[in-house]
């Protein structure tokens, strides 16, 4: 579709409306204004506007990518945070976004890169406060889960259901324990981070796009984020997103066999096998 | 799903945050009975002053993010909700029970003594910083004491 004359995924627009509704909803319940979230927005469109136009030469277009950027950071940092914080993670992500690439892509997650970093700087937490919780009748129940038609539209649901499914099947084994009711699993199954697993682990620029790879890397993350939590490591899940990245890019730019390269291998092989 | 179809359901979602945002900013402030801070020790005592207290909890913001935790044995959510703090209760000689909240990265402590039909909740908004027994941000995190009438003692 086109918006100001510009060709536009659907992607997009979901991910923006289904991330700003998420953000509206706890904004309104919590009784808060989210300036960070704002701010945030505001710092990496003009951020990618800038790079865009001065740097890659590009006409003026509306940056979609960067405002998902922007809106993951101020939804990801706690509510209370300093501007300057939403700002300079922005301002981070936008710059990975556009300059840490291998053959073309990017490496990081633009967003979970910023955050990392300023939250760092800031001694912040990561507080992802835009996909609430509310207690219904004892079970916490999020509205993070309608992010699920982005990543439908990003094409990378296989990676968000394999970050699911082992996110609970992690957090069953580790309270198998205490599990006493089907309530129990119950309450697991709603307590995952679902807003990871729609939105950050579907970014379609640093996951695999093949459905295999994508449940390895989906399945990969949450481990990784269950062993850094366990280790008691700061910022696990962005952490862990930030790794599963740096291995996709490795899979990504691995050494690949050319058909040519095939045909004379077997070729090769072929006399060797009918001498034996 | 064609593009017509995302455009008007994306249109109507605008919609819906213009309405939510306006409400937003016309919202009024809540009121907080404690927080958790991640560094120093403290001891809250209920007051038991029934009537007079920050409201009625059912109707404060924290209702929808609260965990009872005064009762035994915990459920499932208010497990999670606990991710990355240690409760440890016990009864003293006038009724009361003693809870120590520990927020288990630090060792920061809180006590709460509670009176006899008190109720304590813990606040949790999301769980998105709960990964696996940790916690990585305390600003979505409280407690509430709630007086047997149903008030924020």
């Amino acid at each position: 579709m086109k918006i100001l004359g510009h060709v536009v995924g659907a992607m997009y627009l979901w991910a923006i409306a289904l991330l700003t509704l998420l953000a509206v909803v706890s904004g309104y319940t919590l009784h808060l204004f989210p300036w960070a979230l704002i701010s945030a927005v505001a710092s990496a469109v003009v951020a990618d506007i800038l790079i865009s136009r001065f740097h890659h030469k590009h006409k003026l277009r509306i940056p979609f990518s960067a405002i998902i950027t922007g809106l993951i950071v101020g939804s990801v940092a706690p509510h209370n945070a300093p501007v300057a914080l939403a700002v300079l993670a922005s301002l981070v992500a936008i710059l990975a976004k556009n300059f840490v690439r291998v053959r073309r892509v990017n490496v990081f997650n633009p967003a979970a890169l910023g955050l990392i970093v300023a939250l760092a700087l800031f001694s912040m937490g990561d507080e992802w406060w835009a996909a609430g919780s509310f207690n219904v009748y004892g079970v916490a129940i999020s509205l993070a889960p309608i992010l699920i038609v982005s990543a439908y539209q990003a094409r990378r649901l296989t990676a968000s259901l394999s970050f699911a499914i082992a996110s609970v099947g992690i957090a069953i084994a580790a309270n198998l324990g205490y599990l006493s009711s089907l309530g129990g699993v119950a309450a697991l199954l709603f307590s995952a981070n679902y807003y990871m697993a729609f939105i950050m682990v579907a970014e379609p620029k640093t996951s695999p796009h093949k459905r295999l790879p994508q449940a390895v890397f989906g399945a990969g993350v949450a481990v990784g984020i269950a062993v850094f939590a366990m280790a008691g490591a700061p910022y696990p899940s962005l952490l862990a997103l930030l790794i599963g990245n740096i291995a996709y890019t490795g899979y990504r730019i691995r050494p690949q066999k050319s058909v040519h390269q095939h045909v004379v291998e077997e070729a090769v092989a072929r006399p060797a096998a009918a001498a034996q | 799903m064609n593009n017509k179809t995302a455009v008007y359901a994306a249109l109507a979602i605008v919609v819906v945050i213009a309405a939510g945002v306006i409400f937003t900013v016309g919202g009024h402030g809540g009121n907080a009975n404690a927080g958790l801070s991640a560094s120093g020790s403290t001891t809250v005592q209920s007051s038991g002053q029934n009537g007079s207290g920050a409201g009625t909890f059912s109707s404060s913001q924290y209702a929808p993010y609260s965990y009872l935790i005064s009762q035994s044995p915990l459920s499932q959510q208010a497990r999670s909700a606990l991710s990355g703090f240690r409760l440890a209760s016990s009864p003293l000689t006038n009724g009361s029970t003693q809870y120590v909240l520990t927020y288990a990265a630090t060792g920061t402590n809180q006590t709460i003594v509670l009176k006899p039909n008190y109720k304590l909740y813990f606040i949790e908004t999301t769980f998105g910083d709960d990964p696996f027994g940790g916690e990585t941000a305390l600003g979505d995190d409280g407690y509430i004491v709630v007086d047997p009438a149903g008030n924020i003692a």
